[in-house]
């Protein structure tokens, strides 16, 4: 267990200085939670500038049996960044610098606290981008994104962050630096790499990320559709995927979520629309242009009663902002919200949606679904007021009980915000002992057991209040800077 | 009673004695179950997955080496193996498991081969992305060995969403799920993708497909210089036209007969698209191709090379795949023609920094291959052969020098196969 944290954090501070180790319970508060409803208080939290220094700070806090837990910007919606068993936290925001950009090889080398939005707006002069968009890709990091294998709504097309990246540099529970992968297409032995990509900070902590980037597509079109009901949309969802056409991102916003929208962005929604498609085709411009024609005439027979084209980048943002200003908007409707993100074979969205409106229904919470229905990646956001005396308790059983439908319809757990500490009790559904044990070993083979990030992914027998006195469930009123 | 015949009388109690044989016996002539020299003392052909975990445990169990294979004609890249008793074919697990065209996914045994595959998507207007170069492939063997790569659509590594694997002590696991995205436990599907067998059997996979293309069409461009060639890829590539491969090759003895430029270059463009995409894409190519001052290519008939990157063999010519940064390709295909112009043949892709080379002359030996190792070293490259004489095999390592991270893949080759009976010996650093 955690040794005393006086002599911990002097070993930090010799080792990193004391300005960039934190100890003071005040300054710890701020690094309990992240963007879901769990806490952890970590004993330290130290902010190295440099890999050395990372590895430094993993060494030290071996030493004392404390576990680590890295965090970006605290933006994850599975509690990846929380320390469930106090120990070290490392902050990797100091490590924000773009170390390279190759355009002509199209990829960059990246330090793990650089903003992901920031590296598309650095190769931008190069007619390249980052292809991975996570909503909160203006504030969440690199690392964070690789760690979670994050997604976003244009990964229908081009795929999450693993798709994305070459290589890493990482700190092992040993404090080694190790590089895997390379900027080369193929590097020999085990893709490493892939393996950390989306290991939620259970195997090692990168401290550089090399990354792929693509050239901007010369045309985007903009479409939005508009239903009677969600059966409709989802059926159309289906339909332009079975006809051949890819979009880029194809997102749906039901009744609830536009209801909450339009008196912030006026979108124009129509009050008793059912739901709202948001396709976005690319591509040499004759090919975008095709796919518009295509998916408006699919979007007509399937009876959309409308629909919006937007061409220009002005036009396509107005489409596209209630979109994005779905979930703010939704924190105005309910005290607080409760995210989830499964994911179903896009085939079954219809069936399991009805599931999930009747389930909230049934449990009487309002839900508003806003999500990547190209992808199946479901993200209902269920509404309640965490004053009402045991209303906390109900939502997590109604998330459990949605969670249960994706699986059923042959879907997951998490699409892309990962497993975390909340749903590795899930895990057993969708994998079985042998499984997880596969699983383990890689724990194993990275020697990082109890010492990077402990009491996430696998399930345990244990309650949340047996794994950690530390760790006090308590819901948090999440507000305009969440995202999905 | 001899110990092969009391191993093939055990391995018939579990899968039924028409599918176990020696490979002696017939059909004859299965000369790719050979591996580098070596025959095995039973081929087996299970036809469930509980089949191949009580292979697979009777294997690890009596210590001996199992090889997993597909239907024995594509033979993999790898060092010489330690052992080999017995060749695990999953050639009679080819059923299509689950296809909702819906859903663009697919999920397969590790059998069904690319043409199996490839009948049935097609008729829902969809394939899968490893295209039709290999119709006779199987799925597993694709997967294991992580080859054909699409500009479009990436590697096996990206498309590959689920995977039912087998583990050395016969375990049957799955990995990811029929969905395409997924970010549930580890991704245990890179892992395997590109492990070569030696890790587990895969017997399933689960495929992200793709439309098939309205239209495809090839354009060949010759030019006189690589560095040409290279630039002209990757400006096209960069306009975001609508192609699939873009190979790099030189000229043949018999592309001279109608080669425009003398001792040239040929560019092979592959397009792939819609068909407006693929008309506009084949009219710039042509409009650029008038600035760099390159001509269109027709190629002799019947033309005497396939213009295909060559497959791993056995004891043959020495050939290797070199991957570097796409900037450094024509670099690296100077510094081998340096070694004698006229005894290589080599297949390039400027756009993904790989090239692929054959070397026709006497005399290839460590020394050769060690020079050449550095030349892709010091352009920041990495370098294996994937087919050479077996006398040089035994004295090399295929792989080169075992990468930085190679203690972590020692590991986990220690916790999935602590006795080393999957393919003992052939991967990276000998594991």
């Amino acid at each position: 267990m955690a040794a005393r944290p006086g002599r911990l954090v002097k070993d930090l501070q010799a080792a990193i200085g004391r300005k960039w180790v934190l100890h003071a319970r005040e300054d710890l508060l701020v690094y309990e939670y992240d963007a879901t409803i769990d806490r952890g208080l970590p004993d330290a939290v130290v902010l190295p500038v440099s890999a050395d220094e990372v590895a430094r700070a993993v060494r030290i806090a071996r030493r004392h049996n404390a576990p680590v837990t890295a965090r970006g910007a605290g933006t994850g919606l599975s509690g990846g960044a929380i320390p469930c068993e106090g120990g070290v936290v490392i902050v990797t925001t100091r490590m924000n610098r773009i170390i390279e950009v190759d355009p002509d090889n199209r990829l960059a080398v990246v330090e793990p606290g650089v903003i992901n939005l920031d590296i598309s707006k650095a190769v931008a002069p190069y007619g390249l981008y980052y292809a991975p968009d996570p909503s909160s890709q203006k504030a969440c990091t690199i690392g964070g994104n690789v760690a979670e294998n994050a997604g976003g709504p244009h990964c229908l097309r081009y795929g999450t962050t693993t798709n994305h990246v070459l290589g890493l540099e990482i700190v092992t529970a040993d404090g080694d630096i190790v590089w895997l992968g390379g900027k080369t297409m193929a590097t020999p032995g085990y893709d490493l790499t892939g393996i950390v990509v989306g290991s939620e900070g259970t195997l090692a902590i990168v401290t550089k990320v090399i990354v792929r980037l693509l050239h901007k597509p010369e045309c985007t079109i903009t479409l939005l559709a508009i239903f009677d009901s969600v059966d409709r949309a989802s059926e159309t969802v289906s339909a332009i995927i079975a006809a051949g056409v890819l979009p880029a991102a194809l997102e749906m916003m039901d009744k609830n979520t536009m209801t909450a929208v339009e008196p912030f962005i006026n979108a124009g929604y129509p009050p008793d629309a059912g739901a709202v498609l948001l396709i976005e085709v690319e591509g040499l411009e004759e090919e975008a242009r095709d796919q518009a024609n295509e998916v408006e005439g699919i979007c007509d027979t399937l009876g959309a009663r409308e629909t919006r084209i937007g061409l220009t980048l002005e036009e396509r943002d107005k489409l596209w902002a209630g979109r994005k200003g779905a979930l703010g908007a939704l924190g105005r409707l309910a005290p607080s919200y409760y995210i989830l993100d499964g994911v179903v074979p896009r085939s079954r969205l219809t069936s399991v949606l009805s599931g999930v409106y009747e389930a909230c229904g049934r449990h009487g919470f309002r839900v508003a679904n806003v999500f990547h229905a190209g992808d199946g990646n479901l993200h209902p956001n269920v509404m309640f007021d965490e004053r009402v005396p045991g209303a906390t308790q109900q939502v997590l059983e109604l998330g459990e009980e949605i969670m249960r439908l994706c699986v059923d319809a042959g879907g997951s757990i998490t699409g892309e915000h990962g497993v975390g500490y909340e749903k590795r009790n899930y895990m057993r559904w969708i994998f079985s002992e042998d499984d997880l044990e596969v699983m383990s070993r890689l724990k194993r083979a990275f020697r990082s057991e109890d010492g990077f990030n402990p009491g996430k992914i696998f399930p345990t027998s244990k309650g949340c209040g047996e794994v950690s006195s530390r760790m006090k469930a308590a819901f948090a009123k999440v507000g305009p800077d969440a995202y999905v | 009673m001899t110990a092969q015949t009391s191993l093939v009388n055990d391995l018939r109690s579990i899968v039924g004695s028409e599918h176990v044989r020696r490979p002696e016996e017939p059909p004859a002539a299965a000369p790719a179950f050979i591996v580098d020299g070596l025959l095995p003392q039973a081929i087996v052909q299970p036809g469930t997955y509980d089949e191949v975990a009580e292979v697979m445990r009777y294997a690890n169990e009596a210590s001996l080496a199992v090889i997993p294979c597909g239907h024995g004609r594509m033979p993999d890249p790898g060092n010489v193996p330690r052992h080999y008793d017995i060749a695990l074919s999953v050639a009679r697990l080819n059923q299509i498991i689950e296809y909702e065209p819906a859903d663009l996914t697919m999920t397969c045994q590790a059998g069904a081969t690319l043409g199996d595959l490839h009948a049935q998507l097609s008729e829902a207007g969809q394939m899968t992305p490893f295209g039709l170069a290999d119709n006779g492939a199987c799925i597993g063997a694709l997967l294991a060995r992580n080859r054909s790569h699409n500009l479009q659509y990436g590697s096996p590594r990206d498309y590959t969403i689920g995977m039912r694997v087998i583990t050395a002590e016969g375990l049957i696991t799955r990995a990811g799920r029929n969905v395409v995205k997924n970010v549930a436990g580890y991704d245990l599907c890179k892992l395997y993708v590109g492990s070569l067998g030696t890790l587990g059997v895969i017997v399933e996979a689960s495929i992200k497909l793709v439309p098939l293309p309205q239209a495809r069409q090839r354009v060949d461009l010759e030019f006189g210089k690589v560095s040409d060639a290279s630039t002209f890829a990757k400006e096209a590539h960069g306009r975001g036209l609508s192609l699939s491969a873009i190979n790099l090759r030189r000229h043949t003895r018999k592309d001279a007969e109608t080669a425009a430029i003398k001792g040239a270059h040929v560019l092979e463009m592959e397009m792939s698209g819609g068909t407006v995409a693929v008309q506009r894409t084949h009219r710039e190519i042509l409009q650029m191709s008038a600035t760099y001052g390159a001509q269109e290519f027709y190629a002799p008939d019947p033309p005497d090379d396939p213009g295909q990157a060559p497959s791993p063999g056995v004891d043959g010519p020495l050939q290797l795949e070199a991957s570097v940064l796409p900037s450094f390709v024509p670099d690296l295909i100077d510094r081998f023609q340096r070694e004698s112009l006229d005894n290589w043949v080599w297949w390039s892709s400027p756009v993904e920094g790989r090239v692929d080379a054959r070397w026709n002359g006497l005399g290839a030996d460590g020394e050769m291959v060690r020079r050449l190792r550095a030349h892709a070293a010091d352009l920041g490259g990495t370098l294996i052969v994937t087919n050479c004489s077996l006398d040089l095999k035994r004295r090399i390592d295929v792989f080169g020098d075992p990468p930085p991270a190679f203690d972590l893949m020692r590991r986990i080759k220690e916790q999935f196969d602590p006795k080393g009976t999957l393919s003992p010996g052939r991967f990276v650093g000998r594991l």
